[in-house]
């Protein structure tokens, strides 16, 4: 592939995303899916931070994912005193899960491997019986709902499913844009060089505890941000399942099949699955149920995933995107001598 | 005085002592090696000095003194803070946090706005956390409302209480005021139909009754004039037998019979000086359907009273007074002021334990306040305890260390592999860099800036070890020799006083070693004085200004290559003792 297209094909993809919604004849549904998966891939990529980059094996992100989400209902809903609106209620729920997932991290960073995925599971734990039993605060099964819509200046009147799409686009683009700029700065080396070895990363005079916290902190507060445009753009913090382990395996899952440590494989990865899980088995349903057959896909999709995973292991472990360092790059560097 | 000074350094491992009391000191500028056979203890004393390892016994000096993070304020401030959350955490937990968030937050919402009364929330919070007491509102559903006529007088009264809200003269006024009445007393005292006035009109007469509600003027306008032709027509007989309200010959409505006719102009008579009204400003309580202005306020807060006041007038609301400690009210009264009287009586009460009920809800009610005060004080400890215990042991540890001017490599090589050389390179500034994630997520220019200098120099220290034009690659598809000296640039790029090398030359060939030679020479003409453990005669006793011999964890020879190469002691350890018989 010619360099420049190398470079620009991610741009082009998203570009060609956002004029989707204009194309006559694209349903309303697809929108409306298609911004599902672009908040999950903002999941995906707070994932990515903590275990693609740093190497931490982290089984509880669906954990911060609803801590986003109820920051925000908890924050906007009229049942509350707060009320503060989306806006200041989604830079709440960024940092304070951030900062949650600082307060998992302090007690674990001597943990590795199993040790610490066995705690986050757990955590994931906590909180989902935290969200089911603590009925004043979360609203139990009935969830906490209306969510108003993001007021913005100068517009009134319903979102509606492209209102949300885009305002997903754009914080999926600028979250690609500065985690670019981390992966490649002083920040993005020293999660790795933790992922490579901790100990000569250590002896190189890195505070691995420091740097294992603030993988904790960006990743989750990755994860708080797309919970909360999850909750916006559904009007309600939703059904409390939507945060158990089953969500962080799936999220995982994105990963694995994309290329860890890889941006442009923790969004082709969400793509793909949930393309596959969302849009392409229902469509296949249709077109089977127009020519009147009995079967349905749908009861084989995960049979289909699981053939398609043990493929993927076993033939390209690495994933669609191998992280950016697997192949060698012999060009020079630009820029210097 | 020495650059690194060991003074008895032992280390043993359970039964096992791998170092024993050993002494050396490094000056500044020497090539100073340590050899010895396998299992000496070589890398031990290594991995002892970068802090890898806690010596057991015996200190390791560098320039004078012990290598240690010192006790600062930082240190002092996250004991504090990260006690005190531990502390309130706990305390909250073992109040039933779901409760406490219903007692300070769900319950003191007010509805449809209006502000949130903190005061009030923050006394709530201290009771509920000592289980003192909590009032509760409740409804009373069979509230409703009745008319009575008492002395040519009609009375609106309670047929809960039988108190009288409203007396009035005329009949039709009293029907028509229970109605707006009962829709008032049936929100409860919460203002759930409150809207603004603003953008919406109403007509009005002169006792402030509300007659209608509209999106704009001129509908208003017409409403009152419409009601104003009907209070001021006359009934007659129209010709095809029906009767009509006219008004000065305009026909404004038909009926079929005189009573019909005559009845909507009595429901019209009290509309006699109907008006529009902007309400602007105001503040409009519509009935349920949200279709009908039922009285209008200067303000919110007026509103929220009024209807307060009805409610407890009407004894629609009662007041429960519970405590966290007990499932039963302890009393149920029905109006504020009464329950803050009943409050103070029933907490004397249970202080003077007159009941025994009364007696047993003080004593759950001290044990909840202990719980509570004993949950702060352990989080308090267990926090600030740990967080002293994590800096006590991460006090000697190798980032430290590395940072104060102590570069290594290791034996068996451990590089980034999966990252590329010049970053591996650049991995060893990094530490001591400064800069935000802020900086680094915007890509700032001093941001860039610092990056640009860095990778300048990774490459004049990739350069200087001999890997130009190795940049590129992955550190893990160098060659091995390569790959040694990869992590010598690496260490170097941490700028150490002391470059502490584990057995550079193994693996390498002869021609390769000599060129290793060379190139630690050139490392102490930087300035940076270097440590050497080495199995290879051939590259330590070209280059050494001084060598320790290690056997078996002890010290056995010190001085320069030519002294320990003619000591007796280090030819037995290499060679074996000659047996002579």
């Amino acid at each position: 592939m010619n360099p420049l297209l190398r470079r620009c094909w991610p741009l082009a993809a998203l570009a060609a995303l956002a004029l989707l919604p204009w194309i006559p004849g694209v349903p309303s549904k697809l929108v409306l899916q298609l911004k599902d998966i672009l908040i999950f891939s903002i999941l995906a990529l707070g994932l990515n931070v903590v275990v693609g980059y740093t190497g931490l094996l982290n089984l509880g992100i669906a954990a911060f994912f609803g801590i986003g989400a109820y920051l925000t209902g908890i924050l906007t809903v009229s049942t509350f005193p707060f009320q503060t609106g989306f806006w200041p209620a989604l830079v709440v729920a960024t940092v304070g899960t951030g900062l949650a997932g600082v307060l998992l991290a302090t007690p674990t960073l001597r943990l590795r491997g199993d040790y610490l995925a066995i705690v986050t599971l757990g955590f994931g734990e906590v909180i989902k019986f935290a969200i089911k039993n603590l009925e004043n605060i979360t609203g139990g099964s009935k969830a906490l709902n209306p969510i108003p819509d993001p007021s913005l200046p100068g517009f009134s009147g319903p979102w509606g499913e492209k209102g949300y799409f885009y305002l997903a686009l754009l914080i999926l683009g600028a979250v690609l844009l500065l985690l670019r700029n981390l992966e490649r700065s002083r920040l993005g080396r020293m999660w790795m060089a933790i992922r490579e070895d901790e100990l000569a990363a250590a002896c190189m005079g890195m505070n691995a505890a420091t740097v294992k916290l603030s993988a904790f902190a960006i990743g989750s507060a990755l994860a708080g941000l797309a919970g909360s445009l999850y909750a916006v753009s559904l009007d309600q913090t939703g059904d409390p399942s939507s945060y158990t382990f089953n969500r962080s395996i799936t999220v995982l899952c994105f990963l694995i099949i994309g290329g860890m440590g890889n941006l442009k494989g923790a969004v082709v990865g969400t793509f793909v699955l949930m393309g596959y899980d969302n849009i392409l088995t229902p469509w296949i349903d249709g077109r089977l149920q127009a020519a009147g057959s009995k079967v349905q896909f749908g009861d084989f999709k995960l049979i289909v995933f699981g053939l398609a995973l043990i493929a993927m292991m076993r033939f390209r472990p690495e994933g669609i995107f191998p992280s950016r360092r697997i192949h060698d790059t012999t060009e020079p560097c630009v820029g210097v001598e | 005085m020495a650059l690194l000074e060991l003074k008895g350094l032992t280390m043993r491992f359970g039964g096992l002592t791998a170092v024993n009391k050993v002494d050396f000191a490094v000056e500044k500028g020497q090539i100073f090696s340590v050899i010895g056979p396998n299992g000496a203890g070589k890398t031990t004393v290594f991995n002892a000095v970068t802090g890898i390892y806690d010596p057991t016994e015996g200190q390791v000096l560098f320039d004078g003194r012990e290598l240690r993070r010192p006790f600062t304020a930082r240190v002092a401030t996250a004991m504090v803070l990260v006690g005190l959350f531990t502390g309130t955490a706990l305390a909250v937990c073992s109040a039933n946090v779901d409760q406490l968030w219903r007692a300070v937050v769900v319950l003191n919402t007010p509805e449809a706005g209006g502000s949130f009364p903190f005061a009030k929330a923050a006394r709530d919070f201290r009771t509920f956390l000592g289980a003192g007491l909590l009032t509760e509102t409740e409804q009373n559903r069979l509230t409703d409302l009745e008319i009575r006529e008492k002395g040519g007088k009609s009375e609106i009264r309670s047929t809960t209480n039988r108190r009288v809200l409203e007396s009035h003269e005329d009949a039709d006024l009293a029907v028509r005021r229970l109605e707006v009445l009962k829709e008032l007393v049936s929100f409860g005292g919460s203002p759930r139909s409150l809207v603004a006035g603003d953008g919406n009109w109403i007509t009005v007469n002169p006792r402030r009754e509300i007659l209608g509600l509209h999106p704009d003027e001129a509908a208003a306008r017409r409403h009152a004039q419409e009601l104003r032709d009907l209070s001021a027509s006359e009934v007659k007989e129209q010709p095809d037998g029906k009767h009509a309200l006219v008004r000065d010959g305009r026909v404004l409505a038909v009926f079929g019979s005189p009573g019909e006719a005559e009845d909507r102009k009595a429901q019209a008579t009290h509309a006699a000086e109907a008006a529009a009204s902007a309400a602007a400003g105001k503040w409009l309580l519509l009935d349920g359907s949200r279709q009908v202005a039922l009285e209008v306020f200067d303000s919110r807060e007026k509103a929220a009273a009024r209807l307060l006041d009805l409610a407890v007038a009407a004894g629609k609301l009662r007041w429960r007074i519970v405590t966290r400690v007990s499932p039963q009210a302890l009393a149920t009264v029905p109006d504020p002021e009464e329950a803050f009287r009943e409050m103070s009586r029933l907490e004397a009460a249970i202080e003077a334990g007159t009941t025994p009920e009364l007696a047993a809800i003080g004593r759950a009610q001290v044990r909840e306040r202990a719980l509570v005060w004993l949950s702060l004080l352990a989080g308090l400890g267990l926090g600030a305890g740990g967080t002293f215990v994590v800096w006590r042991r991460a006090r000697r540890t190798t980032d430290y260390i590395s940072r104060n001017g102590l570069g290594r490599t290791f034996q068996n090589i451990r590089l980034f592999p999966e990252m590329l050389v010049v970053e591996n390179v650049m991995m060893g500034m990094d530490a001591k860099r400064g800069g935000s994630v802020w900086q680094a997520a915007f890509h700032t220019p001093g941001h860039r800036a610092g990056e640009e200098a860095a990778r300048r120099k990774a490459y004049e220290l990739l350069g200087f070890v001999g890997l130009k034009g190795r940049e590129g690659m992955l550190a893990r598809n160098l060659p091995y020799g390569d790959q040694r000296r990869l992590e010598i640039a690496r260490a170097m790029a941490t700028e150490p006083a002391l470059l502490l090398l584990d057995e550079p030359a193994a693996g390498m060939n002869p021609a390769e070693s000599v060129e290793l030679t060379g190139l630690i020479r050139r490392i102490r003409d930087r300035g940076i004085t270097v440590l050497l453990i080495e199995h290879h005669m051939k590259v330590v006793m070209p280059i050494s200004d001084r060598i320790v011999v290690l056997d078996y964890g002890s010290k056995i020879a010190e001085g320069t290559p030519a002294e320990v190469r003619a000591n007796p002691r280090v030819i037995e350890a290499y060679l074996g003792k000659e047996e002579v018989t």
